[in-house]
């Protein structure tokens, strides 16, 4: 019997079979080609403080604290920068270490920045505040003064489980006090282990320590980690949520006093676009790994003149390690220059500059900053001041691969004041470029808004004159939340 | 027999009956009966070879013809003067015993018995008129037989013997009422109703009867036969049949003529082992409770809450609306009673039966199929395929109703397509259409006779509907000779490849009823409808046979029609532009959390999947496309084509290609996981009737190949039955927040569930992609809580709150909340706070933003779920503070930022009913009700009105006084209308069915008749 005569389907066979593996082979191949990645699991943070977006209907800023005696070591005030185009009105609420919670109205008018010193507020040692306002890109930053010094970062955009320092010292004369502040109604509960140079540790005290709910601690770190030039430090909420920051007093020299907020999460990337050795003005970079495997990390300095040869360095986990710049022949002196780090195999880590001045050179203190890990179109800066008492720098890092054209401008009153010669300056791909405000104007409380066409990375360098004070602070990012 | 009663010294002597036409025909020698009383006749219709000639011992003496000593007969009373016919010989032989007389049969002594009642040439004038012989005379056997029970035995032994009666007797009308037969439920209910009536007269009887015992209970049961006669009777298929086409009774029956035809091993070990997987894999869930995963919420405890919130206009879920309640209410009301408010009971046999039905149906499915083992490896895959289980496992109940469904709709969609074994062309089916519309006609008994040779059945046993559909066959079989197989072609026609076929029109509504249940239960199923009938279309043109394919996807959508009709008005919410589609089909998964393709054709789309085994299913689908002849290799391209179509859907739903809101992907491969085993029985049938046409070579090759990848393709479900619970978590979440119902002391609150939607309990509607959102009163959700009406109104409020956290746009989530009643968001990353439940965390902007909300309260977090508690809210039914009041006459979200009603305090606390509030009202303030503003919502305080207005925009504020308070909404008329024009739909259509159903059943029996 033929296959024909038996009913064998034969060529009708062959075209079904042939269409139908067609189909399935032709959605194979395009379901491998174009398969979408994951964008669920572990929690995406922003690891440096960033505005909301315009058109948020909150802007909500955690200042984790500062003294508010009067006459404090680091006595704060929070300023307050609107550079949007409407008012923001909302409201300031005061969390003291002691005491009841206080709430104060709070109207920053557009264009323009306001200030709010913590010992107005409500007399306590320390105090942390909420500023809360019905409008988006907001910046708020944290100042914090006294006889060592001065030094203005932006407060935290948002809390977190983790937080990071990259340095600190508990040496002799020099005291490191975290600020753990909890804005929130539950309690938190956190675990704080630090990276010395003699090891890793974890003081009992430190173990389980509770931040009641809408309230600040401040611990001094040097009570139960003593008598360390660097430490590192991981704080860990087991339960809550937590905004922390770290104020350095440095009483010994180099002098200073400095406060910054802790990184809420690792990175992979830092930018720090100023930098400069030269006599008596000193500049490390401090690397922490938190975590649970070796970090390869990449130190790249970006020469105003010439070239410096990078350095590849291995930070095992849990531990930190120091670059002084100052003791590197390959870093020339007195040429000013920018840092690009990146951890090569993509462990997380904590990036932190440390420069001091002191004599011979006419600056002196002390100024900790964390990198920026990001770059923005649009940077705000809150606090500063270019006038007979202050010396202002702002340093724009080109981070992108198209020459840049920036502009400065003050915000004056609800004015936006395009300062003269600082507009459309160019700065070429990957290179940085500082100018001093004080050449171009003169004006004590100096809120700054800085305009790109290319993603940038901006910086304010900060001095008093003649006396103690030297803070670098990266600015606040606008435009990167909410996308 | 007067002799032998000397020589034993019996009380009761049977003589052997043999047939009056054919004395060598055995009809009885004495009869045994099991302890229920019903008879087993020894040697019935053997032939006589003196095998039964030796004077023994028996229990029961037939009354054709006995001898009874006078003195016993006089010591007994007599017969039992209730009982003249049916169960008169049991009587009087089992109280002969219990005195301590011998039953025995002398089959020395023989007797031609004409039974001329039951050949209906004798009047039976002690029964009621109407309906066949059997339906008259077995109310009087089943009630007599319960009198000698109910009279004889002891009263410990009553004890044992009553409940399992009474065990019996309900599966015996659970059957009948899945069978259809409604003379059988009749009579078994009757049979309890007449000795009920008869209780006192029972009473004397059992009074005489113990009163001249001298044996015991125990005596007499060892002259009894072991087990249940009845139930024996049913494994072997020897149940009348003379009612219905369809349904599970069918597949019953079916199942026992195939144990008859053949292959009985096989067939019993197929069938026990399959049943045995699906018992112990479920062994958990039968004994335990099922996890309040998914859809899986747990069933309010009385059916009347069903009913009540079905009633009313009211729906709960979101923010309130007065939308129509869903029709599954009704339906699930209704089981609930039909359940005696066994709810959880109710649940389980609507989930688990599921997999049991789906099984049934394959088995059904595939009866057209000329190959037992075919339909065996049919079944067996079916339940091998993991769909089902992985759809249990992650709450998934439309995914297991659909695998229930799929094969019964494919028994009505594959006659549509009119194409052999499973259907004919439309205008052949006229010959049916005369035989169902006129009285008998001669010839088709002969038709009868060829069926019965070919089935190989013995005659007059022959299912009545085969003989039905073979006269279809015949008629069909003219206009179409290429039906038949080549080599068969002088051979009388075999029955096999013809079932029955009612008219297009008349099969639609069945269908459409059918459909309307399982649509009202889970809507989801819409979305499966239209990839089978896409399917349809596609495997017609593939196969070249386009109109076929489009008449059974119009069987489908006409069926679709008539169910969205029979759900009236509910269908309009999902209908309406704008409505709620999204909760009630699905609103998908995100393109990177949706399976592969891969993964999608070997249906690893859960924690049981197939893994790679999972191919198998594939190399088994595929041998009929490479080795099938005629019908066998058409049939494989139709069903392939299905399978890549459902295939194809499930993958770009995956994707987001669609354009609509998309069901889950189980629901959209069911007609794949029914394809594939169909086509491993049209593999067997290939192989069993195409192979032997080839040469030996790569095709023998493929069989072997295919049948070692059917063994594979069972191993995962074997693998999975292990833990009893398809892989279903022990614990879910209410076993973690069982705290949280204790809160409504604190006052009426919400929940608000956000989450991916595949881990969130009940039926979420859309927040963002792959970000699902659903609401619950007062702690956990339940059942009342599915499928939720349309969020176009206040509810979406609550949505637009959760988008600007996911946007970074505000840090006052809890503020937004207060107004909407929000005391707690729960975030689930598992479907369950298990390790092994299936895994799906939230978008990560909304984890961040959620933990940036500084009223928002930290409650409890892990793996598994995240719990915030709102600071700053107030209860659902409150009476505000004076700044609450202020902000509650401005609307927008700015409002609701700006209000502080942390100090608002709960009012009217009492719930009579789902909207039904009452309670003591404070003097001075407004009463405020977070619920979307309808002026059918009234408050009465001491008996007055209180005057409404709206708050915050949406919800609903009432200025009252001191009193007592009661809070109603009253349900509007048309909604009362809706529900009337709704049950007049389901009347009408029910009884359109059932009278095409009483004339099929009715040419059913004139056949039998002439027969």
């Amino acid at each position: 019997m033929t296959a024909a005569r038996a009913g064998d389907p034969g060529r009708r066979r062959l075209i079904a079979v042939i269409t139908l593996l067609a189909v399935v082979l032709i959605a194979a191949g395009i379901d491998r080609i174009d398969r979408p990645e994951s964008d669920r699991g572990a929690t995406a943070t922003l690891s440096m403080p960033a505005a909301a977006p315009s058109s948020a209907l909150s802007s909500t800023w955690f200042c984790p604290g500062g003294t508010a005696s009067g006459g404090g070591e680091a006595e704060g005030y929070v300023a307050v920068v609107n550079p949007g185009q409407t008012d923001a009105v909302g409201t300031v609420t005061v969390h003291p270490t002691e005491g009841e919670a206080r709430t104060v109205p709070l109207t920053v008018a557009a264009s323009s920045s306001v200030q709010l010193r913590y010992s107005e507020l409500a007399a306590s040692p320390w105090r942390a505040v909420t500023v809360e306002l019905g409008a988006g890109e907001v910046g708020v930053e944290q100042v914090i003064s006294g006889p060592l010094g001065w030094s203005a970062a932006p407060c935290a955009s948002q809390a977190s489980s983790e937080w990071y320092f990259g340095g600190g010292s508990t040496a002799r004369e020099n005291t490191l006090y975290l600020t753990l502040y909890n804005p929130f109604p539950d309690d938190a509960i956190a675990d704080l282990t630090f990276a010395t140079s003699g090891g890793a540790t974890t003081p009992q005290a430190f173990r389980g320590v509770v931040i009641r709910g809408r309230s600040v601690s401040v611990l001094s770190v040097g009570e139960h980690v003593r008598r360390r030039d660097d430490v590192a430090g991981s704080i860990v909420a087991r339960r809550g949520r937590l905004v922390v920051g770290r104020v350095q007093v440095r009483a010994a020299s180099p002098t200073g006093l400095s406060y910054t907020l802790g990184a809420p999460s690792t990175d992979t990337s830092f930018v720090f676009p100023e930098g400069f050795v030269v006599d008596g003005v000193s500049e490390r970079l401090n690397l922490y790994n938190p975590g649970d495997r070796e970090a390869i990390v990449d130190v790249e300095m970006v020469l105003d003149e010439g070239v410096a040869e990078p350095w590849e360095i291995r930070i095992r986990p849990r531990e930190r390690t120091l670059l002084d710049f100052g003791a590197e022949e390959r870093v020339p002196k007195s040429v000013g220059h920018g840092l690009l780090v990146r951890s090569l195999n993509d462990i997380g880590i904590v990036a932190e500059q440390w420069i001091t001045a002191n004599t011979p050179s006419p600056r002196k203190g002390s100024s900790e900053t964390l990198g920026a890990t990001a770059s923005a179109t649009a940077w705000t800066f809150a606090a500063g001041s270019a006038d007979g008492a202050w010396d202002e720098w702002i340093t724009i890092q080109n981070t992108s691969a198209a020459e840049a054209n920036v502009d400065l401008i003050v915000l004056a009153d609800g004015r936006e004041l395009a300062v003269e010669g600082l507009q459309d300056l160019v700065v070429a791909a990957g290179a940085r470029q500082t100018v001093r405000l004080g050449d171009h104007i003169s004006r004590s409380n100096l809120a700054l808004l800085v305009r790109a066409d290319q993603p940038v990375v901006a910086e304010r360098a900060v001095f008093a004159v003649p006396g103690p004070g030297v803070s670098y602070s990266i600015g606040i990012p606008l435009g990167l939340r909410g996308r | 027999l007067v002799e032998e009663a000397y020589r034993s010294n019996a009380g009761i002597v049977t003589p052997k009956f043999v047939a009056w036409d054919n004395p060598e025909l055995l009809l009885t020698v004495g009869m045994s009966a099991d302890k229920a009383g019903v008879a087993i006749p020894f040697g019935r219709h053997e032939l006589d070879q003196e095998q039964y000639d030796s004077v023994r011992d028996v229990f029961v003496a037939p009354g054709g013809a006995q001898l009874i000593r006078a003195d016993l007969f006089v010591a007994l009373g007599g017969f039992d003067e209730t009982m003249l016919m049916f169960g008169e010989d049991l009587d009087i032989s089992w109280r002969a015993q219990l005195a301590g007389a011998r039953v025995i049969a002398a089959p020395e002594a023989r007797v031609r018995h004409l039974e001329a009642t039951a050949a209906g040439l004798r009047p039976l004038e002690l029964a009621p008129a109407g309906g066949t012989l059997t339906e008259r005379v077995r109310p009087m056997e089943l009630r007599h037989r319960l009198r000698v029970v109910l009279k004889t035995y002891g009263r410990l032994q009553l004890l044992r013997i009553v409940p399992q009666l009474i065990v019996l007797t309900l599966a015996e009308m659970a059957y009948s009422i899945a069978a259809r037969r409604r003379a059988a439920l009749w009579a078994i209910v009757s049979a309890w109703r007449w000795n009920f009536a008869e209780r006192k007269g029972l009473r004397t009887a059992r009074k005489a009867t113990q009163g001249s015992r001298s044996l015991s209970d125990r005596s007499i049961r060892r002259s009894q036969t072991r087990g249940s006669a009845r139930l024996s009777t049913f494994v072997r298929g020897q149940l009348a049949t003379e009612e219905q086409t369809l349904g599970v009774g069918a597949a019953g029956r079916d199942l026992a003529s195939a144990l008859r035809r053949g292959g009985l091993k096989l067939a019993i070990g197929v069938w026990v082992g399959v049943f045995a997987v699906m018992v112990i894999g479920s062994r958990g869930l039968l004994s335990g409770d099922l996890a309040a995963i998914g859809q899986f919420q747990p069933f309010p405890d009385s059916p009347v809450e069903f009913v009540r919130s079905y009633m009313t206009g009211w729906r709960t879920s979101g923010l309130g609306s007065s939308s129509p309640a869903p029709v599954a209410f009704a339906v699930l009301g209704a089981l609930g009673m039909l359940f005696i408010g066994a709810m959880g009971a109710l649940q389980k046999v609507l989930v688990l039966g599921g997999l049991f039905v789906g099984i049934a149906g394959a088995w059904r499915v595939t009866r057209a199929i000329d190959s037992s083992r075919g339909r065996l490896v049919a079944i067996a895959l079916y339940a091998a395929v993991p769909l089902p289980y992985d759809a249990l496992a992650q709450g998934n109940w439309a995914g297991v109703l659909g695998y229930a469904l799929m094969p019964w709709l494919l028994v009505r969609m594959l006659r549509a397509f009119g194409v052999a074994p499973w259907g004919a062309e439309a205008p052949e089916e006229e010959p049916v259409r005369r035989a169902l519309a006129e009285p008998v006609h001669h010839h088709r008994v002969s038709a009868v006779d060829d069926v019965s040779e070919t089935l190989g059945a013995e005659a007059g046993t022959m299912d009545p509907i085969a003989a039905e559909e073979y006269l279809i066959a015949e008629g069909a079989l003219r206009g179409r000779p290429e039906y038949d197989d080549d080599e068969d072609d002088a051979k009388p026609v075999p029955a096999w490849r013809f079932v029955a076929l009612p008219a297009f029109r008349e099969q639609v509504l069945p269908v459409a009823i059918v459909l309307a249940v399982c649509l009202a239960l889970a809507p989801a199923l819409a979305g499966m409808l239209v990839v089978v009938a896409a399917g349809a279309v596609v495997g017609g043109l593939v196969a070249g046979q386009t109109n076929a394919g489009l008449r059974a996807a119009g069987m489908v959508a006409a069926g679709s029609v008539g169910a969205a009709v029979l759900l009236f008005p509910w269908t309009l919410i999902v209908l309406l532009p704008g409505a709620g589609w999204s909760p009630l089909i699905g609103i998908g998964d995100v393109a990177s959390q949706a399976p592969s393709l891969g993964q999608i054709m070997r249906f690893h789309t859960g924690p049981l999947g197939a893994g790679p085994l999972g191919w198998a299913f594939l190399v088994v689908g595929a041998l009929p496309l490479v080795i099938g002849r005629k019908w066998r290799f058409t049939w494989a391209v139709h069903l392939w084509s299905m399978t890549i179509v459902s295939w194809l859907v499930a993958w770009a739903a995956g994707r987001g290609w669609l354009g609509v809101s998309p069901p889950t992907v189980e629901v959209l491969l069911v007609p794949a996981a029914a394809a594939l085993p169909l086509l491993g029985a049209l593999g067997l049938a290939a192989f069993e009737h195409d192979l032997p046409g080839y040469q030996f070579g790569w095709r023998q090759l493929a069989s072997v190949t295919a049948a070692a990848a059917t063994a594979l393709a069972l191993l995962p479900v074997l693998s999975g039955a292990v833990d009893g619970r398809w892989g279903m978590p022990e614990r879910d979440l209410p076993a973690l927040l069982s705290w949280m119902p204790a809160k409504r002391a604190d006052g009426a609150f919400r929940v608000l569930w956000l989450g991916d939607p595949r881990v969130l309990p009940g039926d979420p509607w859309r927040a963002s992609p792959g970000l699902g959102y659903i609401t619950s009163d007062d702690g956990m959700p339940d059942a009342i809580d599915l499928w939720p009406g349309p969020d176009d109104g206040a509810t979406g409020l609550l949505v637009d709150a959760v988008g600007l956290v996911e946007r970074d746009q505000t840090s006052r989530l809890g503020h937004l909340l207060a107004p909407m009643g929000v005391r707690y968001i729960v975030v689930p990353a598992r479907g369950a706070p298990t390790k092994d439940a299936l895994r799906r965390p939230p978008p990560s902007d909304l984890s961040r933003g959620l933990r940036q909300q500084v009223d928002l309260r930290l409650l409890d977090s892990d793996e598994a779920f995240t719990v915030y508690e709102n600071a700053s809210w107030a209860p659902t039914r409150a009476t505000l503070p004076p700044g609450g009041i202020d902000a509650s006459r401005r609307t927008g979200p700015d409002a609701a930022r700006s209000a502080d009603l942390s100090g608002s305090t709960p009012v009217l606390s009492n719930e009579s009913g789902p909207v039904t509030f009452t309670g003591p009202l404070p003097d001075g303030g407004e009463t405020y009700v977070a619920s979307a503003y309808s002026t059918r919502w009234k408050l009465e305080v001491d008996g007055t009105n209180a005057t409404q207005r709206r708050a915050f925009g949406w919800a609903s504020a009432f200025e009252t006084s001191a009193g007592h308070g009661r809070l109603t909404y009253k349900t509007e008329p048309l909604r009362y209308a809706a529900l009337a024009v709704q049950l007049v739909l389901w009347v009408l259509a029910l009884r359109v069915v059932f009278r095409n159903l009483r004339r099929h059943r009715s040419a059913v029996l004139a056949l039998r008749g002439s027969e």
